[in-house]
């Protein structure tokens, strides 16, 4: 059962606390880690003859109000819930085992599985108190694995206003049904009000964890840290914590009609500006983080077409865009350190690449229906668009150091497998709408050209096609440069003018002018001390007569 | 009876630890030390038997065996009656362990250690007396008492030309004193015997002497409180003081009115003044979002701290109006984790204030190069922000909770308060954990004692048990 799990991972997480000499680390991680796969065949075990629910609840304190539990369900759905960060987890154990460049793997070994038995409790719980308390907890151990002050600086103040969001709508929640229960909150709105209010706090929290449009600036301070620390934040961290509070809360939710609206326009945004940065931007790290933030915008979309119940398909696509990431930064890795000689290396992470995106294409193709086809097609245009540039621009740094030729054919595999793969989850819809059967032809065509530019990059055709330059010429002015100008247009528009020139002045003269004034008031001066009473009095004697 | 002589044992201890501390010689490094282990000792002692008072208390109201009863020789039917419950313990544990801590950050440089120490010991005594007064008169007489060696506490610690603030503040507090004498000879003209605290609201007054007790204890325990338009004398104090001690001696007297407020204010406002409610509100909610946004907008460390303490402490009196008797223990356990947590962060910031003084460097960085001192502020910063780490946590939560159950825009308000008192004091973190500004090898900065560094994790540790179980020193 989960309990059983959470114990064993517990017991494990202390013993990897276990004081050992320098030399000995790498020994107790190999032994602790081993120790943790074990728990996890035991995990898949145990769900898969798993018959009933069953819930060890555990009594925190007891409060007049209410009494605060640690509840740990075991059901069918916390199990598919779980499995994702348990393998995402299990991954991110073995390349911290197998990294010979992190030196602290038995605190990163302890950090991981206490996020991971963090997870596990904010699933498995039923308490708002214990939600609370484990979403706080994954935020603690995130910024501990950042291990960075600078990087962490606004991550940590992010959250926290996230976590002050969350925290009021459940202590409204709590006040009005005087109850605890996070199975009692669809009761709420008999008794209560405020749904639009709620849901804007709860969504604003909430895109505020997932690092959406208009929140992503925390995400891209990571740059300064290590781009081994960055791989995994997205699916092991805050973003991942909010998620799982979108699957448990959505009865506040749904019932504001402005729900949908809201979504929509911040999962749009996301996503095409996270397109967009990702192919814009020259630095990796960024395009990294903005690569995840399309990603991440098309799961909660995909989250609430399947009306919030969870499933092992959207379990495996999290896995999936994990194992994305960590392509792309092994990828990166090799390349970056002149590693690029080990051939068999790039090759196999180009076939688990190439394997990952079939996964995940498969697991998407089973969650397509009617309601979320455009959302899917756009997301698959979308996703191996920016996924092809991040692969062209990690590239060329491999050419320049090693001239090698052993991108050209499997770069084109990979792209053209990925295309087959994507008609294939089409071909169902393309039979029941035109417009998808265009939208396809484009993305098709786009790729065609994509593939084709690649090929020329690479010395496909060698001397054939030396001094041909239609194809970059067709590459640059179609794909790259419209959106290198769209992007500088949005940056002008929306960083420079809409935000440095305009909101963060205004907020800054007013913060000014309250500082001035604060600081007139509370001045030591007699005249300042009748001010301030007087002001009081006044302030007490327009709300007595009001 | 044993229960009555420790309840004594514990207002009485300190005084006569005082007595030994103005014993010491008068030779500078050694009258401190000496000091300062006298009155470490006494506070040691005094904790163990609050410990020990604790066991003693099983159930949360008061209990007979722990009520004494004394009659005046000339004023028979004046009864002064002590007694000790779950709440007021939790309090004096607070207190004791407050002072404790403020006694150990007490820099050997700062001037007056020996007279300080002193009068510390006498305003925790009086303190005691406070905390286990149950009836109108013993309240009164501690309530005023307590003052005394606050002020010559303060007077010690400020400049002289700053002693004009100290007389605003006596000034206030001189006028809630006569206040509160008003009403308690109103109550006494009554001639009922033991007028306990609890019982006030039971007592038929007319509706003219209704209005002037009620008024009078009102005013009387609010002009502690940093509310507006009565803000300025406090906070005027606490941005001046640079003792830790001082500091939290003051920190304390604001907590002390709220207990006031829980002790003897009737759960439903008495019709008279209840007229004034939503005018006392809002000028708590507007003085906490000043507070808050000053903390905000400060830039200096110390006065982040101190807007972050003001925030709470409205929070506690917003809560303690509630007409709701069910967050009366999570009010009191968060206010025993928050004087905690703050008294810690208070004597680690005067550490890196006096460092950064001798040294001749700024602050910012300055916990890049105390690694102890990193750690504990850390944890400390991380239980302040009302993450997990203590009781504070969810006792907040449900206090407000509870303030939303009755004012919903008064309760988003308290939440954005919360948020940006908890943003300023991780900023003020970032700061002093400042990476970009290391300093050169040749400054030597110290890091705090290991005597501390211990002192400050045990605190932790308690801290972090009280999140498992609030009472868990209790078997």
């Amino acid at each position: 059962m989960l309990y059983e799990t959470v114990l064993y991972l517990l017991v494990i997480c202390i013993f990897s606390l276990w004081h050992t000499k320098e030399k000995y680390d790498s020994l107790l991680t190999f032994f602790c880690t081993t120790f943790t796969i074990l728990i996890f065949a035991f995990f898949l075990m145990d769900w898969r003859v798993l018959t009933s629910d069953t819930i060890k609840t555990f009594v925190w304190d007891s409060s007049p109000n209410s009494n605060i539990k640690l509840d740990i369900i075991s059901s069918k759905q916390n199990y598919a819930l779980v499995f994702p960060f348990f393998l995402n987890t299990i991954l991110a154990l073995l390349n911290n085992l197998l990294f010979k460049y992190e030196t602290h793997k038995k605190a990163m070994f302890s950090l991981f599985v206490f996020n991971l038995i963090s997870f596990i409790m904010l699933i498995s719980g039923n308490n708002f108190i214990e939600l609370l308390t484990f979403v706080f907890m994954i935020d603690i151990f995130s910024q501990l694995l950042i291990f960075n002050t600078s990087a962490s600086k606004r991550y940590s103040i992010y959250n926290l206003v996230a976590d002050m969001g969350l925290f009021l709508v459940l202590a409204m929640l709590q006040g009005k049904l005087v109850n605890l229960d996070v199975s009692n909150i669809s009761h709420y709105y008999e008794t209560g009000r405020h749904r639009d209010f709620i849901m804007f706090v709860l969504m604003f929290s909430l895109f505020i964890k997932f690092g959406m449009f208009l929140f992503q600036g925390y995400w891209l301070d990571l740059k300064n840290a290590k781009f081994h620390t960055l791989y995994f934040l997205p699916y092991l961290s805050t973003p991942m914590a909010a998620l799982i509070l979108f699957v448990k809360l959505y009865p506040l939710l749904v019932v504001s009609p402005s729900f949908v609206p809201f979504l929509d326009t911040m999962v749009v945004l996301s996503m095409l500006w996270g397109s967009i940065c990702a192919v814009v931007n020259p630095q990796i790290k960024e395009k990294f983080v903005y690569c995840n933030m399309l990603c991440v915008a098309f799961f909660v979309k995909i989250v609430e077409k399947a009306d919030f119940v969870w499933n092992i398909s959207l379990s495996n696509i999290l896995v999936c865009f994990f194992v994305f990431n960590l392509c792309l930064y092994y990828l990166h890795y090799e390349i970056d350190r002149g590693h690029a000689k080990n051939q068999l290396a790039i090759y196999s992470i180009l076939t688990a690449f190439l394997m990952d995106l079939a996964c995940l294409t498969i697991h998407i193709s089973t969650l397509v229906s009617p309601q979320n086809q455009w959302w899917v097609l756009s997301f698959a245009f979308l996703f191996l668009f920016v996924v092809s540039h991040l692969f062209v621009f990690v590239m060329p740094k491999l050419r320049n150091k090693e001239r090698i030729h052993i991108f050209d054919i499997r770069t084109v595999c990979v792209m053209f497998l990925a295309s087959v793969l994507l008609l294939y989850l089409g071909y169902p819809l393309i039979l029941s709408s035109w417009q998808i059967l265009w939208v396809l032809a484009m993305f098709v065509l786009l790729y065609f050209i994509h593939s084709m530019h690649l090929m020329k990059k690479y010395d496909f055709f060698n001397t054939r096609l030396k001094n041909m330059d239609v194809l970059s010429f067709v590459y640059e002015k179609s794909l790259i440069s419209p959106l290198k100008h769209a992007g500088i247009l949005f940056n002008v528009l929306v960083d420079f003018i809409f935000l440095e020139r305009t909101l963060w002045p205004v907020i800054s003269v007013f913060n000014s002018f309250l500082i001035k004034a604060y600081r007139h008031i509370t001045r030591l001066g007699i005249g300042y001390y009748f001010l301030s009473t007087l002001l009081g009095l006044s302030i007490a004697v327009y709300f007595f007569y009001r | 009876m044993q229960a009555g002589l420790l309840l004594m044992l514990i207002i009485f201890l300190p005084l006569v630890g005082s007595l030994f501390v103005l014993s010491s010689k008068d030779n500078k490094q050694e009258t401190f030390k000496n000091a300062q282990q006298v009155t470490l000792l006494t506070i040691l002692i005094n904790i163990s038997l609050v410990l020990i008072l604790f066991s003693v208390c099983g159930a949360s109201e008061i209990t007979n065996s722990l009520v004494i009863k004394y009659s005046w020789h000339f004023f028979s039917y004046i009864k002064l009656s002590f007694g000790a419950d779950i709440l007021a313990l939790i309090f004096v544990l607070a207190i004791q362990m407050t002072i404790f801590i403020g006694v150990l950050g007490i820099g050997k440089e700062q001037q007056n250690q020996k007279n300080i120490l002193f009068y510390s010991l006498i305003y925790l005594a009086l303190l005691n007396g406070y905390f286990f007064a149950l009836d109108i008169m013993s309240f009164y007489i501690f309530f005023t008492a307590q003052l005394m060696p606050l002020y010559m506490l303060i007077g010690l610690s400020l400049s002289e030309h700053q002693h004009k603030i100290l007389v605003r503040l006596a000034f206030h507090h001189f006028f809630g004193a006569i206040l509160l004498l008003a009403s308690c000879i109103f109550i006494l003209s009554l001639k009922q015997d033991d007028i306990l605290l609890i019982n006030i609201d039971k007592l038929h007054l007319s509706y003219r002497k209704s209005i002037f007790v009620w008024g009078g204890l009102f005013m009387a325990l609010i002009l502690r409180m940093p509310v507006w338009p009565f803000h300025h004398a406090t906070t005027s104090v606490w941005s001046a003081l640079k003792n830790p001690l001082v500091f939290l001696a003051l920190h304390i007297l604001p907590l002390s009115g709220i207990y006031g407020f829980m002790r003897c204010w009737p759960l439903n406002i008495p019709i008279e003044i209840s007229i004034l409610t939503p005018v006392f509100q809002a000028l708590c909610i507007l003085t906490m979002l000043f507070a808050a946004i000053g903390g905000y907008a400060y830039t200096n460390v110390g006065n982040k701290l101190s807007n972050y303490i003001f925030v709470y402490d409205l929070l506690y009196l917003l809560a303690v109006f509630l007409p709701t008797d069910v967050i009366k223990f999570n009010i009191t356990y968060s206010v025993f984790s928050f004087l905690l947590m703050t008294a810690c962060l208070v004597i680690i910031q005067a550490h890196m204030m006096r460092e950064s003084t001798q040294e001749d460097v700024g602050i910012k960085g300055i916990l890049c190069h105390m690694p102890h001192a990193s750690i504990v502020y850390g944890l400390f910063v991380l239980a302040a922000l009302g993450l997990p780490v203590s009781a504070f946590f969810w006792n907040n939560f449900m206090i407000v909770s509870e303030i939303f159950n009755f004012h919903l825009y008064i309760g988003t308000i308290v939440v954005i308060c919360m948020t940006l008192a908890a943003i300023s004091l991780l900023q003020s973190f970032y700061v002093l954990k400042d990476e970009s500004c290391v300093l050169s090898p040749k400054v030597k900065i110290k890091d705090i004692d290991f005597l501390a560094f211990v002192m400050l994790i045990a605190v932790m540790v308690s801290l972090l048990l009280s999140l498992i179980k609030p009472l868990w020193f209790v078997f």
